[in-house]
C-alpha cells in the first residue's frame, strides 16, 4: 500500500498537502492517540477544546451565512425519516446538535412532547445569524416551531442526565468528541427501554487510521473511530435501519470513504 | 439460508405474500429467463411489455396525483449532482425518463443546451396531470423551463441515435427494460468522448436472483441483472463518482438492497 500522502486541516479549515503540510504534520499530530486496535477513540480535554475552537470559529467567524450542515442529506439517507412516521415521543434530545439541527427534520416527521438540545457551544451557537432555536423554539422545515424544553452546554461524556429519552439522536458528531467509549455507555443508559437511537458516523478502519495518523491532522476532527467498536455499540440495539455508503471520487457535499446511518430500538428487557 | 418467501406484486403494484402468492407465482414466473451467471438480464419483448403495461397504469391510473418519482432522493444520493456544477452540455439525454425525468433536478445545476427525453411510454405520459414536460419545456427545479428538443418513444434497446451525448442520464430504468447487455452497448455508443454517464440501479447477486427466481414475479420489474454485468459496464468508463449503498430493515422511499450510483466518462478527448 502506497504510503498516504500528508494532509494539514487547519483551524480555518484549509487543506494544505504534500510538502506544505509535511513540517505542520510532523511538529502536531494525533498519532500519540492511536489504540491498538481500536483507530483514536479518546484524546485529551485540551486536544478536544483545540478542536471545538475551530469549530466555534467555523460557525460563528468562517459561516455566518450559512443555513445548513447537510442536514437534508442525512433525512434523504434515512430515507427522508420515513420510520418515525406518526410515532411520540415523551422526551426526545439530540447530542451535537450544532447551530441547524437534524431534529428539525426529524420532527417533521413525529410528534416530540419534550425537546433536549445538546451542544457544548449551544450558547455560542444561539449568535449564529441562522441558529434554528435561538428564540427558544426549534424552527421545522413546514413553519412550525417546537420548543426548545432544555439546552445543555456540555459534551457528551459529561452530560448527567436527569431522565431517560425515548428517542435520541447523534449524527456525524463522533469525530468531534474527546471520549467515544464513554458516549457510547451515556447513550445506552440515557435510553428508556424501547427507546430510538437515531446514529450516524464515519466507518473508519484501524489500519488506515494507523497508516494515516503521523501524516495527517485535523484540528476539528480529532478522532477516527474503528468501525468495529461503532458495530459493538450499535448490536446492542434491536435495529430497524441499517445503511453503509461508500462514496468515492468528486464529492462536495458528503465524505469520502464509508459511513453508517443506524436506527434502533434500545430492548425492552434492557 | 431460508428460502425466500413467495411474493407477487401484481399490475396495480399490489404486494401479495405467502400462500397467497404460491398458486400465483407458481404458475408464472421470470425463472425460464434466469442465465447462468448474470441474473436476469434479457426477456421477452412479450414479457416486457406486460411489464410497460404495469407501470403506464401506475402513473396514469393509480398516480395521477404524483409530482415525483424520488428524483430528489436520488439527488442526494448523487452529492446533489455537485460534480456538474458549472458545466455545459451540449447534448444531453436522459433515458427512461418516467413523466417527472431526473434531468429537471439535475438541469438546476449545469447548462443543457439541447435536451432528448426518451422513454417508451413518454406519449403517454404527456397526458399525466404533474408531467414535467408536457408545454414542451422541462420544467427545471429552479423555475427555469428548459426546452424538449427530442422526445423518444422508443425502448433503448430500439433508439438509433442520430448523435453523441455529451451527457447520458439513465437512473433506475434497468428493472424495467428488455435487453441490458444491449443496452449498455447502446449507451457506450451514444456516449460522445469526453462525455458523462450517470448511471444508478439496484445491484444484484445471480444467486439471490436464482434464490428467488421460482418464488417471486414482480408485474413490472421483470429484469434482475447481476452486479458483475453493471461492474463490467461501468469499468469501461473513468470513475467520476461511485456511490454504493446496503441497506437493511425498512426504507420506504429508497428501498433495500444494494444499489449503486455512477459517473463515469467516456475515454478521449472532450
Amino acid at each position: 500500500m502506497a504510503e498516504p500522502d500528508y494532509t494539514y486541516v487547519t483551524r480555518d479549515f484549509e487543506v494544505l498537502t504534500g510538502e506544505a503540510a509535511r513540517p505542520l504534520v510532523e511538529k502536531t499530530n494525533d498519532r500519540r492517540y492511536l489504540t491498538r486496535d481500536g483507530g483514536i477513540h479518546t484524546v485529551s480535554i485540551d486536544r478536544w477544546k483545540q478542536a471545538q475552537d475551530a469549530e466555534r470559529h467555523r460557525w460563528l467567524d468562517l459561516r455566518p451565512h450559512t443555513r445548513e450542515d447537510r442536514n437534508m442529506d442525512r433525512a434523504f439517507m434515512f430515507d427522508r425519516y420515513s420510520l418515525l412516521s406518526g410515532r411520540t415521543f415523551e422526551n426526545a434530545i439530540e447530542l451535537g446538535c450544532g447551530p441547524f439541527t437534524d431534529m428539525a427534520y426529524v420532527a417533521h416527521r413525529c410528534t416530540i412532547k419534550r425537546l433536549t438540545l445538546l451542544d457544548p457551544l449551544i450558547e455560542d451557537l444561539l449568535r449564529h445569524p441562522n441558529c434554528l432555536y435561538r428564540d427558544g423554539a426549534l424552527a421545522l422545515p413546514t413553519g412550525e416551531t417546537l420548543p426548545v424544553a432544555e439546552r445543555v452546554a456540555l459534551p457528551v461524556e459529561q452530560f448527567q442526565p436527569q431522565l431517560r429519552y425515548d428517542l435520541v439522536v447523534m449524527l456525524n458528531v463522533i469525530e468531534r468528541c474527546y471520549n467515544v467509549p464513554v458516549i457510547f455507555r451515556k447513550i445506552w443508559d440515557m435510553t428508556a427501554p424501547g427507546g430510538l437511537v437515531l446514529f450516524h458516523g464515519r466507518y473508519f478502519d484501524h489500519a488506515a487510521v494507523a497508516a494515516e495518523a503521523g501524516r495527517s491532522f485535523d484540528t476539528a476532527h480529532p478522532l477516527k473511530v474503528d468501525r468495529k467498536l461503532v458495530n459493538a455499540f450499535l448490536q446492542r440495539f434491536n435495529g430497524i435501519f441499517f445503511r453503509t455508503v461508500l462514496t468515492r471520487g468528486e464529492i462536495a457535499n458528503s465524505d469520502p470513504g464509508e459511513e453508517v446511518y443506524f436506527i434502533g430500538f434500545k430492548p425492552e428487557a434492557a | 439460508m431460508a428460502e425466500p418467501e413467495y411474493t407477487y406484486v401484481t399490475r396495480d403494484f399490489e404486494v401479495v405474500t405467502g400462500e397467497a402468492a404460491k398458486a400465483v407465482v407458481e404458475k408464472t414466473n421470470d425463472k425460464h429467463f434466469l442465465t447462468p451467471d448474470g441474473g436476469i438480464h434479457t426477456v421477452t419483448v412479450d414479457r416486457w411489455k406486460l411489464a410497460q403495461d404495469a407501470e403506464r397504469h401506475h402513473w396514469l391510473d393509480l398516480r395521477p396525483h404524483m409530482r415525483e418519482d424520488r428524483n430528489m432522493d436520488h439527488a442526494y444520493m448523487y452529492d446533489r449532482y455537485a460534480m456538474l456544477g458549472g458545466k455545459t452540455f451540449e447534448n444531453a439525454i436522459e433515458l427512461g425518463c418516467g413523466p417527472f425525468t431526473n434531468m429537471h433536478v439535475l438541469g438546476q445545476v449545469c447548462h443543457i443546451k439541447r435536451l432528448t427525453l426518451l422513454d417508451p411510454l413518454i406519449e403517454d405520459y404527456l397526458t399525466h396531470p404533474n408531467c414535467l414536460y408536457r408545454d414542451g419545456s422541462l420544467m427545471v427545479s429552479s423555475g427555469q423551463p428548459l426546452p424538449v428538443d427530442e422526445r423518444v418513444a422508443l425502448p433503448i434497446e430500439q433508439f438509433e441515435p442520430k448523435q453523441s451525448y455529451d451527457l447520458v442520464v439513465m437512473l433506475n430504468v434497468i428493472e424495467h427494460c428488455y435487453d441490458v447487455p444491449l443496452i449498455f452497448q447502446k449507451i457506450w455508443d451514444m456516449t460522445a468522448p469526453g462525455g458523462l454517464v450517470f448511471f444508478h440501479d439496484r445491484y444484484f447477486d445471480h444467486a439471490q436472483v436464482v434464490a428467488e427466481a421460482d418464488r417471486t414475479y414482480d408485474a413490472a420489474h421483470p429484469l434482475k441483472v447481476d452486479r458483475k454485468l453493471i461492474d463490467g459496464f461501468i469499468a469501461r468508463f473513468e470513475e467520476v463518482f461511485f456511490r454504493y449503498i446496503t441497506t437493511l430493515g425498512h426504507a420506504e422511499f429508497s428501498g433495500i438492497g444494494d444499489q449503486v450510483y455512477f459517473v463515469g466518462r467516456k475515454p478521449g478527448p472532450a
